[in-house]
């Protein structure tokens, strides 16, 4: 009796894990195949020495301590963490804005919606020489705004010291109607029993913001948060149309500088071993970011 | 009295409504400026592009750039290859990601957040990375120059996953649970109770995925090399050459290009118009 | 712990596994025996760069032969072709685009050994090829790719501003002659308006390859003080504003084209490729000029005149499906056939003589001036480097410290310093 009830018990928890696994099958096989092999397979090459043509050869370690001595290497670091430091809170703040402005039931927000979103559908090419324009020194429109408050006026592209800022407010700009999605989604989730509830407490708009909204949004923020940092590391497009990473090496960051040394200079190997650490730092801030996402959803 | 307020009321709502209006046109004319750009270099002559300020209205209009750039190249055939793309890889991507998404929130096994990681570790690593062992592998299988390569490659992506699993998060266990307890298959469960509950997801799922096949150029152009294979990226960069760029045709083609996403947005967005009002949900 | 190292080894070997079966699998399944007139070419953009259609088919006429085109964008033409041979891919002809990565193909065994052609040349072809056939010769001795097109970099002038100003067209000028010319070339104080003297494109070998040939010096050897000079005189034609500012012609994504044929610039310094699109677009009717050509400034103290050029060529994949066809292939596009075929439509060759010239300047549309001959025929016509290992690496390093040079982020000595000390750092 009692072990017929175990087995039961057992065979109750397989069919379980089967069916979770039923769900989970369709998306892993082509993501083990499509992507998680060639993936694996690129960071056993971070350990060997890869033209793209002949065998790999191991060399262990070496990639690393040759990564550590490259200057070019760190000030590819150094830019990446400037652009994500940047273009994430930016981002966010922008995006939840637009979101919440968004969230109404006027006429014509379809319309608004969609223009909002534009700048992520527009050709990366025409995006690139807008801005370019926009942003030039002397007869840019940009500048010659500035120049009635300012007396030094930024060089933005065609300045080390403003290229980045330059790539920062076009990517805020590209990508804001992207993330604004995942909030108005993320908004339509709140049940509206939580406003009325907390209007009936005598809640004002901007308590109801910070005792209804964002609470709410909790999932959603992390998912946001999580994607910017990932997607802010692994910045490129946007580098190669506006700057090619300079003037110099100003806008040269980790993935430029991974393509770089694939393609220009045929180290495979280095460039894995690039991104192995590229892969390394985000891993740990989202694993980090998870901690704090599990104590603040306890709390 | 009492009508007063409701009127006084009234009138605070429409005050409010121009604000907003306001605020909306002022930001859209903003964040447009570079699509103004694009229109407005799609209907001048190449040379007459890049002149030094931005000349927002042209001198005269080309108009015949939309007819030249059909003529130029088989657009057609570009629209057909990145529209069957976009649709077949979306629809694999809601389909399999919804699943998974489920499996990875709703139900229990050993290994689950191990997976999970390993879905959301695979995000952060850089398509350049590992873009020729991709390659190889792909060319083992013999999918070079052939539109399923691309779709294998980008359907099973794991940030579908991870956005799906997000928004189911938001819905509480308990649901389920009455839900199992009232005899419902797990896949019941996920037909009858979360899909519906999660449009606004699966439509900004829809509309990401969409555009991003669409907007996708790297990897088309790695994959592809017939032209009656080719997307209408690297359509569009068929006009730029090394020597002369004819960026006014590029221009046409990129207005053209953005019609039909332009199109898919406004047709999903409609369902992020009414919240979800399910009782007993938390966030 | 062991068990799951185990298995994470497990997942490994299979990776492995199933990439190197998965080769050698597809591999088979697609050695069909190609058929033996035909092969397949990759080329940068096909339907722009006029040449290769030519190339294509005059030889497709006299061979009796089909070639595949593979088109590719030219922005990203090296990423493309280095994964094709990385995955083994058969195309047969692969175009090369510049020396740098045709050095990288070659020594790492992805093109295969064309050096016999060298020696079955008659006297006549020695002479017509010059330099242009050993610039491909890499430092192991060999030949891997046969040049069809070499560009020369000449001053093109814009006739009608010349006589509008009263100015008499510019001949053999000097650089200190160029900057005079080019401040009383301009005009014009708004943007809109404003026509300049010069035109330097953005490319680092306007400056540094133009030095380098004229102080018979070496780009790839690690020592730049002989840029200096010629820094000095293209950052002061900035300042002064006789030529379009580097930073505006960055970040506008200037096209030298438009430039020219929108007459904002009287002369630009330019490659000899640019002819064969000028008369192209004279034909079509969407250009509208009468220019000229001189030769570019040169050193006062020379009387020789120096310049140079970059060579574009065509290799043989190790992996062709029809090798034999497509080594006759680039031998065509090489020699004096091809040499013919692209004189006709206004490129400048690799094979060059009398002949080829004079049939490049028959073309309806070309400059007839004697000053224009000369300039295409200068004393000596160099490269910008050597078919050397290193080539791409450290002349990314240049391009790099040339932005911020040109931008003036950075002082020309420093800019200079920093290219040597980089340089060094480069095995």
């Amino acid at each position: 009796m009692n072990s017929n009830r175990l087995k039961k018990n057992k065979w109750n928890k397989r069919k379980k894990t089967l069916i979770s696994w039923s769900f989970i099958l369709p998306n892993f096989i082509g993501f083990f195949i499509f992507t998680l092999i060639p993936i694996v397979f690129s960071f056993i090459l971070a350990f060997s020495d890869w033209d793209s043509f002949s065998k790999p050869k191991f060399i262990g370690l070496n990639n690393f301590k040759e990564l550590f001595g490259d200057a070019t290497f760190w000030i590819s670091l150094k830019n990446t963490f400037y652009y994500s430091i940047g273009v994430v809170p930016l981002t966010m703040i922008c995006a939840l804005g637009l979101a919440l402005l968004l969230n109404k039931k006027i006429r014509g927000i379809g319309i608004f919606r969609t223009i909002f979103f534009f700048p992520y559908i527009t050709s990366l090419v025409a995006v690139a020489v807008v801005w370019n324009m926009l942003f030039h020194p002397t007869m840019g429109p940009i500048n010659q705004f500035l120049q009635h408050f300012f007396t030094t006026l930024p060089g933005w592209t065609s300045s080390s010291k403003w290229a980045m800022p330059a790539i920062i407010i076009v990517s805020v700009w590209r990508s804001m109607g992207y993330y604004m999605i995942l909030y108005l989604a993320g908004l339509q989730g709140i049940p509206k029993e939580l406003y009325e509830a907390s209007s009936i407490d005598g809640a004002g708009k901007w308590e109801q913001f910070r005792n209804v909204t964002l609470p709410s949004l909790r999932p959603t923020t992390f998912f946001v948060l999580i994607m910017l940092t990932i997607n802010s590391f692994k910045v490129f497009d946007l580098v190669q149309v506006m700057t090619e990473g300079g003037p110099g090496r100003a806008t040269n960051v980790l993935v430029y500088e991974i393509y770089n040394e694939a393609f220009v200079n045929f180290r495979f190997g280095y460039a894995s071993a690039i991104s192995f650490i590229l892969f390394i730092i985000v891993l740990s801030i989202t694993v980090f970011q998870f901690r704090i996402e599990k104590k603040n959803a306890q709390a | 009295m009492d009508q007063s307020v409701v009127k006084k009321e009234k009138n605070n709502k429409v005050i409010k409504n121009i604000v907003i209006y306001i605020a909306l046109i002022v930001l859209s004319i903003f964040v447009l400026v570079p699509f103004i750009w694009m229109l407005s270099a799609s209907v001048k002559s190449s040379n007459q592009v890049f002149t030094v300020p931005i000349q927002w209205i042209p001198k005269e209009f080309h108009f015949e750039n939309f007819i030249n750039i059909w003529k130029k190249v088989p657009l057609t055939m570009f629209f057909k290859n990145t529209i069957f793309l976009s649709v077949v890889i979306t629809l694999i991507q809601l389909l399999t990601s919804s699943f998974a998404a489920y499996g990875f929130s709703k139900a229990q096994f050993k290994g689950r957040d191990v997976l999970f990681l390993a879905y959301i570790g695979t995000i952060a690593v850089p398509w350049q990375v590992y873009m020729i062992p991709q390659f190889i592998m792909m060319k083992g299988l013999g999918l070079t120059d052939n539109l399923w390569a691309l779709i294998l490659m980008q359907a099973f992506n794991c940030f579908g996953v991870f956005l799906m699993r997000q928004y189911y998060m938001s819905i509480p266990d308990e649901l389920c649970e009455s839900a199992r307890i009232d005899g419902l298959s797990e896949w019941g469960i996920y037909w009858k109770i979360i899909l519906p509950l999660t449009k606004p997801a699966i439509a900004s799922l829809t509309i990401i995925t969409f555009v991003n096949t669409w907007n996708d150029y790297m990897g088309p152009f790695i994959y592809l090399n017939s032209t009656e294979n080719k997307t209408i990226q690297l359509g569009l960069r068929m006009f730029v050459s090394q020597f002369d760029a004819e960026y006014s045709l590029i221009m046409a083609a990129s207005v053209v290009s953005i019609i039909p996403v332009a199109v898919v947005f406004l047709s999903m967005q409609k369902y992020f118009v009414e919240g979800i009002a399910t009782s007993g949900m938390k966030g | 712990m062991g068990k799951k190292k185990l298995s994470f080894l497990a997942i490994m070997a299979l990776c492995l596994l199933f990439v190197t079966t998965g080769c050698s699998k597809g591999e088979k399944a697609k050695d069909k025996t190609s058929d033996n007139n035909e092969i397949s070419l990759a080329v940068w953009g096909y339907d722009q760069n006029t040449e290769f259609k030519a190339l294509v088919e005059s030889f497709e006429d006299k061979h009796d032969a089909k070639v595949k085109i593979v088109d590719i964008d030219p922005g990203a033409y090296e990423n493309k072709i280095t994964t094709l041979l990385a995955s083994g891919d058969k195309t047969d002809v692969l175009a090369m685009k510049d020396v740098g990565s045709y050095v990288n193909y070659a020594n790492k065994k992805q093109l295969l050994d064309l050096s016999t052609y060298s020696d079955k040349l008659s006297e006549e072809d020695i002479k017509s090829y010059g330099e242009n056939l050993e610039s491909y010769r890499t430092e192991d001795g060999k030949l891997y790719a046969l040049p069809f097109r070499k560009d020369t970099y000449v001053l093109f002038y814009n006739k009608k501003l010349f006589d509008k100003a009263g100015v008499s067209y510019p001949e053999k000028l000097t650089w200190e002659s160029y900057q005079e010319m080019a401040k009383k070339m301009t005009s014009g104080s708004n943007e809109a308006e404003k026509v300049y003297g010069g035109y330097h494109h953005k490319w680092f070998p306007i400056v540094q390859a133009t030095a380098a040939n004229q102080t018979n010096n070496d780009l790839l050897k690690g020592k730049y003080g002989f840029l200096k000079d010629y820094y000095n005189i293209f950052l002061n034609m900035q300042n002064e504003g006789s030529v379009m500012d580097y930073a505006t012609i960055k970040t506008t994504n200037t096209t030298y084209s438009s430039v020219f044929e929108t007459e904002k610039a009287a002369t630009m310094i330019m490659g000899s490729f640019y002819i064969s699109s000028l008369l192209k677009g004279t034909e079509a009717g969407t250009v509208d000029l009468d220019w000229g050509m001189a030769p570019i400034p040169q050193r006062k103290d020379s009387n020789e005149v120096i310049t140079y050029g970059g060579p574009a060529g065509m290799a043989v994949n190790k992996n062709a499906a029809n090798a034999k066809l497509a080594r006759k292939f680039v031998e065509f596009c090489s020699g004096k056939e091809g040499a013919k075929v692209l004189s006709e439509i206004g490129i400048t060759t690799a094979y060059q003589n009398e002949e080829i010239l004079e049939t490049l300047f028959s073309i309806p549309g070309m400059p007839q001036d004697e000053m224009s001959k000369q300039a295409l025929y200068p004393d000596k016509n160099g490269f910008e480097h050597a078919a050397n290992a290193s080539a791409a690496e450290i002349t990314k390093v240049l391009g790099e410290e040339h932005d911020l040079i040109m931008v003036e982020d950075v002082s020309l000595d420093k800019g200079i310093s920093n290219m040597e000390s980089r340089i060094k750092g480069i095995k």
